[in-house]
């Protein structure tokens, strides 16, 4: 590896985490997920596909990955990035790359939290800033101070264990066994079961369970790849979960009448807009420990307060300490807040009767219950279930998959977050809590749950594999081999489905997720140096 | 008495954590949020109640309220995550008699009057020595944002504050 690709991939690495070029949450779900980071580090590499091959590997094991509320089990990104490069630059196989990738997973984590503490020294910038009035210095407590933090925090050792790592890893590779590489490819095939158990402990449950078996036999049996699976079930799950009038909560909510609120008489649509686009993109650009995503609320709203309120210093500090407060909920459900507080802060300039308890309390009572819905939506099910389809295609090396994925998240994300702003900005609190108790989104959680259990199924038969090398001598000529004459007549991939089954029981006893991957690693050393597996 | 599955101290009450992970994790079907203020709000009990999972119920109760309903008979299955915005509801509730094996700290924004207590933990004076009361009545008090973060005894970071 040159230095300038060393360079590169460190970039990647900071960008996967920045906001930068798809938005806060955009690029959390873009960037961040080993299949699409894989294919950069391929092309920075000159091996686009088998950075395709290995990044959507290791992404099996994050699929049902979920950071709720500043909490950070494992950092994909770097797992994708440094796995992906050690697999190109030594040549192992995607499957090895995976038992390398996931330590380094659980190290990248610590930059999470060194960062959310760090970040709250620039909460004192903010608050100067606030102090002062002076709406249009925020964005250096928000975007400049932290991600100039952040860039050293992740290019640095990004670039040290890229250059200097992937070349040590490289000779300690070159002076092992075959045999030592084949068990690492046992343990990295064996290894997707703990993503997928993870996953499944969201959505595994009631009758969606059928549709994880639905989805295992068809892919098994009859060959589906994940594709025509997920469309098949995706019809099947339309057909079972719509009944008469469910579709219609969204025009009812829509066609209701406004609340008696001044709209578009001080702000414009481009001030309104560019509130959001600052939203959805540096929303948690300072995410720090003491007020969470405070500051980069404040910045998303100093464009209604600078329109609202320039010529009157008083009201101006009064608006800015009120949004720096301390505020946390998901990213594009957010968007509902958003456009309710600057319609509040439009009635407050008109009337100027609208106290600090009534934005603290509309904040503080949505941002929990918001977050709930949106990290349910977006992260527990759209997410995983678009990687699986996706990951699905791009396994076997199709570069374009990954891109397809990128365009259609971002498309479906800031559609969803641009609808509920309008919706909230015209139609007020009363239209979002219509909408939550219409239940669609449950519906939707659901449904999602039923097709992600038979994508699910379909992931286990393609792509955990464990097979068992045990064989008899039946005749003077002929073999009884475990697995071609049991396992495989009676039903291809079964091993495979009862590791998943396996892991998912242990992870739904409470089993944290290392001793599920070391008791995993154990087995495939031992079955793998006793020649059983 | 009824049987709670996990008490925790978050003044988000029903958010991220609590939906993706809690309550999947402790198989709850109920969850009792104690709080006077959200009595009186409207707004916010039908939002909480709209955005609970499905298949979980969410009752929104003042202290005394809570304090007699966690204490009467249950019934069935009933499996019960407690949701309090501050230590001082739950102390309340320990003091009315209310059976809490141990108590999560989950979350408390930083407001006027509070100081940072760990990560993303603020707590006010009158907060603290509420704790510290808590756990000399022997009931621990873990910090543990989500079920696979490894909780964290709050016993030492009390005597420090």
């Amino acid at each position: 590896m040159t230095v300038l690709q060393a360079i590169l991939i460190a970039i990647l690495y900071y960008l996967a985490n920045s906001p930068w070029p798809f938005g806060g949450l955009g690029n959390y779900a873009i960037l961040y997920r080993p299949m699409v980071s894989g294919l950069v580090v391929g092309i920075i590499l000159g091996d686009p596909v088998t950075g395709t091959i290995v990044g959507s590997t290791i992404n099996l094991m994050y699929i049902g990955f979920i950071s709720a509320g500043g909490s950070m089990p494992a950092d994909m990104s770097l797992a994708g990035i440094l796995g992906t490069a050690v697999a190109i630059t030594s040549g192992i196989d995607a499957e090895a790359a995976v038992a390398f990738a996931v330590p380094l997973g659980l190290l990248g984590a610590l930059v999470w939290v060194g960062r959310l503490t760090l970040d709250s020294f620039f909460v004192r910038v903010a608050d100067k800033y606030v102090e002062e009035g002076k709406p249009e210095k925020v964005w250096i407590a928000n975007i400049l101070l932290p991600q100039i933090l952040l860039f050293f925090m992740t290019t640095i050792p990004c670039f040290l264990a890229a250059y200097y790592g992937t070349a040590y890893v490289k000779g300690f590779i070159d002076s092992l066994s075959g045999k030592f590489l084949g068990i690492l490819s046992t343990v990295g095939g064996m290894l997707p079961a703990v993503g997928i158990g993870m996953m499944l402990l969201a959505i595994y449950k009631g009758r969606a369970r059928i549709f994880f078996f639905l989805g295992f036999f068809a892919s098994a049996y009859l060959g589906l790849g994940i594709l025509p699976l997920a469309l098949i079930f995706f019809c099947v799950t339309l057909l079972m979960m719509i009944s008469e009038g469910d579709l219609d909560v969204a025009k009812r909510v829509e066609s209701q009448e406004g609340v008696e609120a001044v709209t578009y008489k001080y702000l414009t649509k481009k001030d309104l807009r560019k509130s959001w686009w600052n939203w959805m993109y540096y929303f948690q650009s300072c995410y720090n420990y003491e007020r969470m995503q405070g500051v980069g609320f404040l910045h998303a709203m100093t464009y209604v307060i600078k329109r609202l309120y320039h010529d009157d210093p008083e009201q101006r500090k009064a608006a800015m300490r009120r949004h720096v407060q301390f505020f946390n909920t998901e990213n594009a459900t957010g968007s509902a807040v958003i456009g309710l507080v600057a319609a509040m802060e439009e009635q407050n300039k008109e009337s100027g009767n609208i106290g600090d308890e009534a934005f603290t309390s509309i904040k503080t009572g949505l941002m929990g219950p918001l977050a709930g819905v949106g990290d349910t939506l977006w992260q527990g099910v759209m997410i995983p279930l678009l990687i699986s389809i996706f990951v699905g295609l791009s396994k076997d090396g199709n570069v374009a998959m990954p891109i397809v994925y990128s365009i259609l998240f971002y498309i479906l994300y800031y559609g969803f977050g641009y609808w509920l702003l309008k919706l909230s900005y015209k139609k007020g609190s009363e239209a979002i809590l219509e909408m939550m108790e219409s239940g669609i989104f449950k519906k939707v959680v659901v449904g999602a749950g039923y097709l992600g259990c038979a994508v699910m199924g379909g992931l286990v038969s393609n792509f955990v594999n464990l097979s068992c090398k045990v064989e008899f001598q039946q005749t003077a000529e002929t073999v009884f081999s475990l697995q071609r004459d049991f396992f495989d007549a009676l039903l291809p991939g079964l091993l495979a489905l009862l590791l998943t089954l396996g892991c998912y029981k242990l992870l739904k006893k409470g089993w944290a997720t290392y001793w599920v991957l070391l008791l995993l690693v154990a087995i495939g050393v031992i079955g793998g140096l006793a020649g059983v597996i | 008495m009824r049987s709670i599955v996990l008490a925790r101290i978050d003044d988000r009450l029903i958010h991220g954590q609590v939906v993706t992970a809690w309550c999947k994790t402790t198989g709850a079907n109920a969850i009792v949020i104690a709080d006077d203020d959200l009595v009186c709000d409207e707004f916010s009990q039908r939002l909480l109640k709209a955005c609970a999972p499905p298949g979980i119920t969410v009752h929104t109760l003042s202290l005394s309220d809570a304090s007699i309903y966690l204490r009467s008979t249950g019934e069935g299955d009933e499996r019960i995550i407690l949701l309090t915005k501050t230590p001082g509801v739950m102390e309340y509730l320990l003091e009315e008699g209310v059976s809490i094996g141990r108590i999560i700290l989950g979350g408390m924004g930083m407001k006027a009057g509070r100081k940072r207590f760990n990560k993303n933990v603020s707590a006010s004076e009158e907060e603290i020595s509420s704790m510290k009361r808590i756990v000399s009545r022997g009931v621990d008090i873990n910090y543990q944002m989500v079920p696979k973060e490894r909780p964290v005894n709050v016993k030492k970071l009390l005597s420090k504050s």
